[in-house]
């Protein structure tokens, strides 16, 4: 149980391993420490409350901060993860194509929604959608955390094409 | 394209990629020791870091699309769904009480006006393909099932993504004024101290058969009860409350305050002294004022304290 002071000391004690984590995330070292930076502002400005396993709340906030930034940066690069920019008429706007890439990137996700099993997409819908914990789910669905797990891993496989054949297969 | 990006890199096989996902499910779990072996993980081979990028951020951004994608099915379905929890949707009977009592008279005879209310998080309502809009917390919408080109916004902050149609044009009134869209994304804002409009892309007309304003991107105009008060905005600030993190870069500290007002649906005051300011920083929103007020204040070394139903922003040490 640590509280937000608690938490301070525990970042400075484990800034080398945030660090760590940052850079291989991260683009470059210079952004690692920024965001390094970033997660030390957002402790301090947490309010005071009592967490379990204090130095994975860090490692998690750490990672979470990781992919915001990772989000944003491929986002301004107009790579991949442009998924819903719903804009006005393509007609109207250049970046028609952008937004074409990401109404197909949402049907193929919705497709691969709609064709799991029953429980898999309970699981993810939990987890993902309605931002139920997983231990919550397992409660919920009466199986076991790890069940819970490996039914989001085989949920996230299919996602990403690699199990369980759908109509995109590219 | 992808090879410019420093992460991406490496093209990771499925067997990395499966290693990836398992790591992404359960972060939830991990303990300290967990989150080194993480880490030794993702330094042991570029193809992992490039991997475990793929995996998060596609959960990210497939996950908010998701959610944004399975808005309550209005038009067809009365029952609220179970992923939009805190909807307050009106079934079609109660909708016309519900009209009734709000005293919209203007509506077309062959409408169903419906309303729609945000609590404490923001919520975005498909109504129809390209068209979309997204209330800020604590906002109210009046839609009709009839006409999506039309909306009437009652309260709050309210970011319209409008695909443009010469033939039905889209409007949307509030108090005594009608915006009416040329294609574009704008936001529309009610407050104590009257309305605002801003504009992020194409243009609009406020008030056609009145003042007939255009407003074009960066555009934004406060519609006072005496005056109107035409300034510039930077496009992407439009509709930002909608962001879970909010970057700002050199801005007049009292837009920041506002984007942060309508992003966790509270009334912010700004001390006088501070008002000069410019903000340059990046906040996080977590919905619970209690938390990203103090936060935003502390960033720029100042205060934030609840006096009654509103927050006082104020420099340290002073009393509001």
């Amino acid at each position: 149980m640590t509280t937000s002071a608690g938490l301070a000391a525990l970042f400075l004690e484990q800034r080398p391993k945030l660090l760590r984590l940052l850079t291989a995330r991260l683009a470059s070292p210079a952004e690692a420490e920024d965001a390094l930076q970033e997660l030390w502002l957002r402790i301090d400005g947490l309010t005071a409350r009592p967490i379990a396993d204090p130095a994975a709340y860090l490692f998690r906030m750490a990672n979470n901060l990781a992919t915001d930034r990772r989000v944003a940066t491929l986002r301004r690069a107009r790579l991949e993860t442009d998924w819903v920019d719903t804009r006005p008429d393509a007609a109207e706007h250049p970046d028609a194509e952008r937004q074409l890439l990401a109404r197909d990137r949402l049907n193929q996700a919705q497709a691969v929604l709609a064709a799991m099993p029953e429980r898999m997409r309970q699981a993810y819908t939990l987890a993902r959608i309605d931002g139920v914990s997983q231990r919550e789910i397992a409660t919920r669905m009466n199986i076991s955390l790890s069940a819970v797990e490996k039914l989001l891993m085989r949920g996230y496989a299919r996602f990403h094409l690699l199990e369980g054949a759908t109509d995109a297969d590219d | 394209m992808l090879t410019t990006d420093p992460i991406r890199h490496e093209t990771p096989g499925p067997a990395v990629m499966h290693a990836a996902i398992d790591w992404h499910v359960r972060q939830d779990a991990l303990d300290g020791q967990g989150w080194e072996d993480f880490v030794a993980w993702l330094e042991a081979d570029p193809a992992h870091a490039a991997a475990y990028d793929i995996v998060s951020t596609d959960d990210a951004a497939r996950a908010a699309a998701l959610r944004v994608a399975q808005p309550p099915r209005a038009a067809n379905d009365d029952a609220p769904t179970r992923n939009w929890r805190g909807w307050a949707i009106g079934g079609s009977a109660s909708a016309a009480v519900a009209a009734a009592l709000l005293g919209i008279v203007a509506w077309p005879t062959a409408s169903a006006p419906y309303e729609m209310a945000t609590g404490g998080s923001p919520r975005t309502i498909a109504l129809e393909s390209g068209t979309s809009a997204t209330l800020a917390p604590a906002s109210r919408i009046v839609l009709d099932r009839k006409n999506p080109r039309l909306a009437e916004l009652k309260s709050g902050s309210v970011l319209f993504m409008v695909r443009h149609d010469a033939n039905r044009p889209f409007e949307v009134r509030f108090g005594s004024h009608v915006v009416r869209d040329l294609g574009t994304v704008f936001e529309i804002s009610t407050g104590h101290d009257g309305a605002e409009i801003a504009v992020a892309q194409g243009s609009v007309v406020v008030d056609p058969d009145g003042m007939a304003v255009q407003l074009s991107a960066g555009d934004r105009l406060k519609l006072g009860s005496n005056a109107v008060l035409h300034s510039r905005i930077v496009p992407d600030q439009v509709g930002a409350w909608r962001n879970d993190s909010i970057s700002f870069a050199d801005v007049p500290i009292n837009d920041a305050v506002t984007t942060l007002a309508r992003a966790t649906g509270t009334r912010i005051r700004l001390d006088p002294s501070l008002q000069t300011r410019r903000f340059t920083g990046l906040i996080r929103v977590t919905g619970s004022p209690g938390r990203d007020i103090p936060h935003f204040a502390a960033l720029t070394g100042a205060v934030g304290t609840r006096n009654g139903d509103e927050w006082v922003i104020a420099p340290g040490g002073a009393a509001p």
